[in-house]
């Protein structure tokens, strides 16, 4: 809890608050730094599915519209992955409740790159049957998993953008790293 | 499979990802959908839907020192509406609508007042109808678009029939447990004040259900629309039962259409499409209109005849 708070005392980022655009024109640069870490996030989060490039687009419009509660006390990243949490979680909640009630749809597929079909073939199996077993998680264990083990953010990062202790990050990235094991490992 | 490999696998696919297009987002960042109306025309809108409660609570007022025997068909409108001119400054989709509802409900309750007659101050019906009517069209639609909100309601299909029912289904709701708690409050608890009072909790269940997207509502909505037409017809008299009973026609078609998508698979019926503002304007001009003539007629007469 005490590191969280240490993350929270930390000095303005000054580059990144001069990064927060004051207007749909000033939108662009903040995009081009932050716009692949973003997707990245957002990536692990919906375990590779759904209207990625939308969410990110998102994220960036939701940061634009919220740009006024943007102190400088955390980095501009780790605030728009913060807002990236949040709009998969919601994004997450209303996909369940339309896959009940107008469709259902099952993992996508990565896509085979041309240079070594053989070898990106296996590689984009393998990378589905992960993303299948981290789906089935809860949605703690998942995000856990997403930030701390697949993007490989740091523990303070990973407490700050979920809202919870680093204790509490280290032992759901534990939790869930066993259960994916199992699931992949099963016979 | 290698719990090592797939991980390593999935880094390297997170570590070649390109940078998503730009394309877009500066039209989208143009465009905020807003949570809730302005500032101002929330404010207008609060203050006519205050002035109906208003109307409702001096009604009311004026029936309880009279001795009435139904006082709470007075004071249950000015609580709602009371509310209603709250919810409209609360930034979330459910109290947005549930204004919205409010509004259409007592525009009508206060047209159908106005025709009543003149015995029973028709001028008060008028002033009701013209507070929610303006509430209404003060508003606008800020506060239901899909966007950026996090509670928006978003189906990917139906998004304006869905609206549209639930709106109608709130209508339906509130004009059923005034009219059931009357009967109770005058009549006592008979089979057909219970009736009404289960329609009106089905109405309800229908508006929570369709508000969660949740398929049972769709069925539930057509279900007890079906009901309310010949319940309504049986045991209500004009001018609130022709109200009521074409709200559950509109709505029955609507739900109809709906699960008619189901059934067929299809989305592309109701995708993206919304109730035309011109109908809804028109709508609301011609119920305050009425409302307005028959008030401004009755008192005329109100006034020869005294």
């Amino acid at each position: 809890m005490s590191e969280v708070r240490a993350v929270a005392k930390q000095p303005p980022d000054a580059d990144a608050v001069g990064l927060v655009p004051t207007g749909p024109a000033d939108m662009r640069s903040m995009f081009d730094a932050h716009a692949v870490v973003v997707a990245r996030t957002v990536r692990a989060l919906t375990c590779g599915q759904g209207p990625q490039e939308d969410l990110v687009q998102e994220v960036f419009a939701v940061a634009f519209a919220r740009r006024d509660r943007f102190d400088g006390t955390r980095p501009l990243d780790a605030w728009l992955r913060g807002i990236a949490v949040n709009l998969v979680r919601s994004f997450r909640r209303r996909e369940g409740r339309r896959k009940r009630l107008w469709r259902r749809s099952g993992p996508t597929r990565a896509p085979v790159t041309a240079d070594n079909p053989e070898s990106a073939l296996e590689a984009s199996e393998l990378e589905r049957a992960l993303w299948t077993a981290v789906e089935a998680l809860p949605d703690p264990l998942r995000e856990t998993f997403a930030l701390r083990v697949v993007e490989q953010r740091s523990l303070k990062d990973c407490a700050d953008m979920l809202g919870v202790s680093v204790k509490s990050v280290s032992r759901r990235a534990i939790e869930a790293e066993r259960r994916v094991r199992a699931a992949l490992e099963a016979p | 499979m290698n719990y090592d490999a797939a991980l390593q696998a999935a880094r390297m696919s997170q570590a070649e990802l390109d940078r998503p297009s730009f394309t877009g987002l500066e039209a989208r960042l143009a465009w905020q959908p807003s949570a809730r109306p302005a500032d101002s025309t929330r404010w207008l809108a609060s203050a006519m839907a205050g002035l109906a409660a208003l109307v409702f609570a001096v009604d009311a007022w004026i029936s309880l020192n009279l001795g009435s025997p139904v006082v709470l068909v007075l004071g249950l409108p000015a609580a709602i509406l009371a509310a209603s001119a709250i919810a409209i400054h609360r930034p979330s989709f459910g109290a947005q609508l549930s204004a919205r509802g409010a509004w259409w409900t007592f525009l009508f309750f206060g047209t159908a007042w106005a025709l009543t007659p003149a015995e029973t101050l028709p001028a008060a019906g008028a002033l009701v109808a013209w507070g929610c009517g303006a509430a209404l069209i003060a508003a606008g639609r800020d506060g239901l678009h899909r966007g950026q909100t996090q509670a928006a309601f978003d189906p990917v299909a139906f998004r304006g029939t869905l609206l549209a029912a639930i709106v109608l289904a709130l209508i339906n709701a509130h004009l059923l447990a005034l009219l059931g708690a009357t009967r109770v409050e005058a009549l006592g608890v008979q089979g057909p004040s219970v009736a009404i009072l289960v329609a009106s909790a089905g109405c309800f269940a229908t508006v929570l259900g369709l508000a969660r997207l949740r398929a049972w509502a769709v069925l539930c909505g057509a279900l007890v629309s079906a009901a309310i037409i010949p319940l309504v017809a049986l045991t209500l008299d004009p001018p609130v039962a022709p109200i009521l009973i074409g709200s559950a026609t509109v709505q029955l078609v609507l739900l109809g259409r709906v699960l008619h998508g189901f059934y067929r698979g299809s989305r592309s019926i109701g995708q993206r499409r919304e109730v035309p503002r011109l109908l809804t304007a028109v709508l609301i001009m011609a119920l305050l209109a009425t409302a307005t003539i028959v008030a401004l007629s009755e008192t005329y007469a109100h006034a020869l005849t005294h």
